[in-house]
């Protein structure tokens, strides 16, 4: 899958310690984000990412890229014309390099990847129930879980953005699947 | 003992167009150049979505947060119980331009 390569450019990049690829509505593509935040972090942080996006755009500068220094780590946020780029960098990152690859990432972000993206994070629900999604196991069947899945780094046995998190607004509950042994079963 | 840094000082640094110092609750507590008016009334906003944002990650002591457009760029620098805010040119290197912003407010 293509988006695995664009993201493992990304994390090449020394100092890059994780990045997440959004839709601007708020639905989470791809994500490959170091195990300390939990899943449960990122509805909240892309809620509060999207209404500073709004605001500023409607009451300042539409600008399409943040950088939001903490102690210790940096982030980056890049948004393309639908997709926002989310990135976690240690302090000191080399930014030069980040925005060049960032920018042939997005760049690559074509409407047909962007259409794999969205049907595998719709799908995911079942996967996430059935599938493996930690590095070893079939990274093309069980992709969008947590971005681990293709380059063998460490999972953190969830499958973000689409496990059950309302990531979009839309609660994934009510699409649950109970599984048995991978399986699919009534009920 | 040197006089404290004086917002006309501040906007003197190379490449920063305007500047802008809020308190910590929002107000605009002084402004000059251009466009500094306008940044002004959101910086202290723009300021606390940083925090929060970061916040949710588990980060936490921001000490500066960027904007960038195509032809100017932003950067929001909290110090103490004040922010200060710059509106940078095109030709501005951001790191560059923090680095002096800074040395000024802090050379006391």
């Amino acid at each position: 899958m293509q988006i695995v390569r664009l993201f493992d450019n990304i994390t090449d990049i020394p100092g890059v310690e994780g990045a997440c690829l959004l839709e601007t509505t708020g639905r989470i593509l791809f994500k490959r984000m170091p195990d300390f935040i939990p899943d449960t972090a990122y509805e909240e942080a892309i809620r509060r990412i999207i209404a500073m996006y709004e605001t500023m755009d409607e009451n300042f500068l539409p600008g399409d890229d943040y950088l939001l220094k903490f102690s210790g780590k940096w982030v980056m946020l890049r948004r393309s014309e639908n997709l926002i780029l989310l990135l976690l960098t240690g302090e000191g990152a080399n930014l030069m390099s980040v925005r060049m690859v960032t920018n042939m990432a997005l760049k690559h972000v074509t409407p047909a990847v962007l259409a794999e993206l969205v049907t595998a994070a719709e799908a995911t629900p079942v996967a996430a129930a059935g599938a493996p999604v930690n590095g070893s196991a079939a990274p093309s069947a069980a992709p969008t879980t947590n971005g681990h899945a293709a380059n063998g780094h460490t999972s953190n046995g969830h499958a973000p953005a689409t496990n059950g998190h309302a990531v979009n607004g839309q609660p994934v509950a009510a699409k649950q699947v109970r599984m048995y042994r991978g399986q699919v079963v009534a009920g | 003992m040197p006089k404290p840094v004086t917002i006309e000082e501040l906007a003197a640094t190379p490449n920063v167009m305007g500047v802008v110092r809020a308190s910590a609750s929002g107000d605009l507590l002084e402004h000059t150049g251009n466009e500094a008016e306008v940044f002004g009334n959101v910086l202290v906003y723009f300021q606390q979505m940083a925090s929060l944002i970061g916040e949710s990650f588990g980060l936490e002591d921001l000490h500066e947060a960027d904007i960038q457009s195509k032809s100017v760029s932003a950067v929001c620098l909290p110090f103490g119980d004040h922010t200060i805010g710059a509106l940078l040119n095109a030709r501005a290197k951001s790191s560059d331009a923090v680095a002096q912003l800074r040395a000024l407010v802090t050379r006391n």
